[in-house]
C-alpha cells in the first residue's frame, strides 16, 4: 500500500482525485477515510468528473489525529468510446501546505462497460 | 468500377455482421447513428435535384450509393461517394493527453469531413466525373458526451453500479478465503494481479453489470430520441472534374460548388432545414460554349418530422440556372429511414417545375447511405 507521510504540526490535509476527461470516461466516486487499525470509515466526499467541481476534500483536524488511517477512492467509471479512446487514469493525491505529499495511481484499459478501481493510500505522521 | 460497387457493399455487409458477436454489447458511446449525411462529392455531381445538402453528425466512415433504380427496374448503381472524418480517424491511437486537448481544439477542425464521388455523365462521350467534396460544422448541437443531463443520469447509474460491486468485493473475499473483518482485506484483492483480474471477470458478467448496461442503451437511445434534430450549421465546398474514359484521363474541372445549410429544431419531433447552393458550372452539351462558367443558385427549406429512425418531409425550393436564364421550383415530399444499425435509406418524390419556360417534369430518387455501426471498433 502506497504509504504518504504528513507532518502532524502542518496545515489541514487535502485530498484530490484526477480521472480522464469526462469526453473520455464518466466516472463516479467515494473518497472515504478509514480509522486506524479498523474498517470502519467515514465519507469524505462523493462526486463524478462531469462537472466544473473540484474533485477535492479536507480531511479530519487535528491533523495528527489521521495517523495511521487510509485513504480510499472507490470509483465507478465507463469508458465512453473505449473503441477509439481506450486508456484512463485515476489518481489520488495528498496535500499539505500546498505541497503535494504522494499520490496512488491506475492506469488501465476501457472495456465499454461498467468498471470499478479502489486506490488506498496510508498516511504516516513524520 | 460495378464490381467495384459490389465489393464495397459487400465488405460494408462483412464489417456489419462481424460487429455482431459478443462486442456487439458494448456501447461505442460516441459514435451515435444519426442519420449518414449527404456528401458533397456526391451533391457536386447534380444527379440529385433537391440542392439542400442535409447536414448531421460527423461519421469516422460513410458510402452513399444512388442511382440504382431507372425507369422501374433496379439496376447496379453507376454513382457514389465515400466520406472521411479525419479527426476520427486519426484521434483512434493518440495518446489520451492530446486527445483531451483536441477535443477543446476548434468545432469546425474535428468535424472536417472529405468526401470523394464518381458518377457517370448524362453524355456517355464525357465518361464519368470524379468530386472532392471538403464540408465541416461550424455549429453542432446534440454533441451526447458533453450534454449535462446524460452524463448525470450515467454518473447515476454508476452510482449503483459502483455500490454493487463493493458487494460484490465483500461476496467475492468470502469466496476466495479472505477474511472481510481483517483491516483493508480489499487492498489484498485489488493489488494482486491474479485475484484482480478474476475480480474483474466477475463484474464484467454479473447482473448489475447487466443492469447498468441495459440502462446505459436507454439513455443513448433516449437521447438520439430528443436530438436527432439539435441545432446544426453546416458548410462545404466541392469541385467536380470530367474525364474523357472510364480511367479519368484528360480531367477537366467544371464545377465549383458550395453549400451552407442550417437545420433548427421545430418543436420535439421536427427539424427545419434552411440551405444555399451556390454553383459555377461549365456545360459540356453546348459546344461554343464550353470555357464559360454559369452559375447556379438554389434556396432549399425542408420541413422534417419524426424520429431518429423514420422521418418524413416537404422540401420547396427555388432556383436559378443561369445556363438557361431560368427559374425553377422543386416541390417534393419524401422519408429517411433507419431500417438496420449503420444503414439508411432515403427516398423522396416531387414535381420540377420551370416557370421560364412552363415545363414541369416529375423526379424520383432513391439512396442508400452506409456508415459504420454504432458498435464497431475503428482500431
Amino acid at each position: 500500500m502506497k504509504e504518504v507521510y504528513f507532518n502532524p504540526k502542518g496545515g489541514a490535509i487535502v485530498a484530490s482525485a484526477r480521472f480522464t476527461h469526462s469526453k473520455v470516461m464518466i466516472a463516479n466516486y467515494s473518497m472515504m477515510l478509514r480509522l486506524k487499525d479498523s474498517n470502519e470509515s467515514t465519507i469524505l466526499k462523493v462526486g463524478d468528473n462531469t462537472n466544473v467541481e473540484d474533485d477535492c476534500a479536507a480531511l479530519s483536524q487535528p491533523v495528527s489525529l489521521n495517523d495511521g488511517r487510509r485513504l480510499i477512492l472507490e470509483t465507478g467509471f465507463v469508458g465512453q468510446d473505449f473503441a477509439s479512446y481506450p486508456q484512463y487514469d485515476i489518481v489520488l493525491e495528498l496535500h499539505q501546505d500546498g505541497n503535494i505529499l504522494g499520490y496512488a495511481h491506475e492506469s488501465g484499459v476501457l472495456t465499454g462497460k461498467g468498471q470499478y478501481s479502489l486506490l488506498f493510500i496510508k498516511l504516516i505522521a513524520s | 468500377m460495378k464490381k467495384a460497387a459490389i465489393i464495397l457493399v459487400s465488405l460494408l455487409s462483412s464489417f456489419i455482421a462481424k460487429s455482431q458477436g459478443r462486442d456487439s454489447v458494448m456501447l461505442g458511446m460516441l459514435r451515435l447513428n444519426f442519420v449518414v449525411p449527404d456528401m458533397p462529392a456526391f451533391k457536386a455531381m447534380g444527379t440529385d435535384p433537391s440542392a439542400i445538402l442535409r447536414p448531421s453528425t460527423a461519421q469516422a466512415f460513410a458510402v452513399s450509393v444512388s442511382e440504382f433504380y431507372q425507369n422501374g427496374q433496379f439496376a447496379l448503381p453507376t454513382d457514389f461517394a465515400m466520406e472521411l472524418t479525419p479527426s476520427l480517424l486519426l484521434n483512434a491511437t493518440r495518446p489520451i493527453e492530446n486527445v483531451i486537448r483536441s477535443y477543446s481544439k476548434a468545432q469546425w477542425l474535428k468535424t472536417f469531413r472529405v468526401s470523394i464521388g464518381t458518377a457517370a455523365n448524362r453524355a456517355p462521350h464525357l465518361g464519368r466525373s470524379m468530386a472532392i467534396g471538403l464540408r465541416s460544422n461550424l455549429i453542432n448541437k446534440g454533441d451526447m458526451t458533453t450534454d449535462k443531463a446524460y452524463l448525470q443520469n450515467v454518473v447515476m447509474a454508476l452510482g449503483d453500479f459502483r455500490m454493487a460491486s463493493r458487494k460484490a468485493l465483500a461476496t467475492f473475499a468470502h469466496q476466495h478465503g479472505i477474511d472481510t473483518n481483517k483491516v483493508d482485506y480489499e487492498f489484498r484483492i485489488m493489488s494482486n494481479p491474479v485475484l484482480k483480474t478474476k475480480f474483474d471477470d466477475l463484474l464484467f458478467d454479473m447482473e448489475a453489470q447487466r443492469v447498468f448496461m441495459a440502462k446505459l442503451d436507454s439513455l443513448k437511445q433516449d437521447y438520439k430520441l430528443r436530438n436527432w434534430n439539435a441545432q446544426k450549421l453546416d458548410v462545404a465546398f466541392a469541385v467536380v472534374g470530367s474525364g474523357g474514359d472510364s480511367l479519368l484521363k484528360n480531367v477537366q474541372l467544371n464545377k465549383y460548388a458550395f453549400w451552407m445549410t442550417w437545420a433548427l429544431r421545430a418543436g420535439k419531433s421536427g427539424q427545419v432545414l434552411l440551405g444555399i447552393n451556390a454553383e459555377a458550372r461549365r456545360d459540356n452539351f453546348v459546344v461554343k460554349k464550353q470555357n464559360e462558367f454559369y452559375t447556379t443558385v438554389s434556396l432549399p427549406l425542408r420541413y422534417m418530422s419524426g424520429s431518429n429512425r423514420l422521418k418524413g418531409y416537404a422540401e420547396l425550393q427555388y432556383q436559378y440556372v443561369g445556363i438557361e436564364r431560368s427559374h425553377y421550383s422543386f416541390l417534393s415530399l419524401g422519408a429517411e429511414v433507419n431500417p438496420y444499425d449503420g444503414f439508411w435509406v432515403s427516398m423522396y418524390g416531387g414535381i420540377n417545375h420551370n416557370y421560364t419556360n412552363a415545363g414541369t417534369s416529375f423526379v424520383t430518387n432513391l439512396n442508400l447511405k452506409i456508415t459504420l455501426p454504432e458498435s464497431f471498433k475503428l482500431f
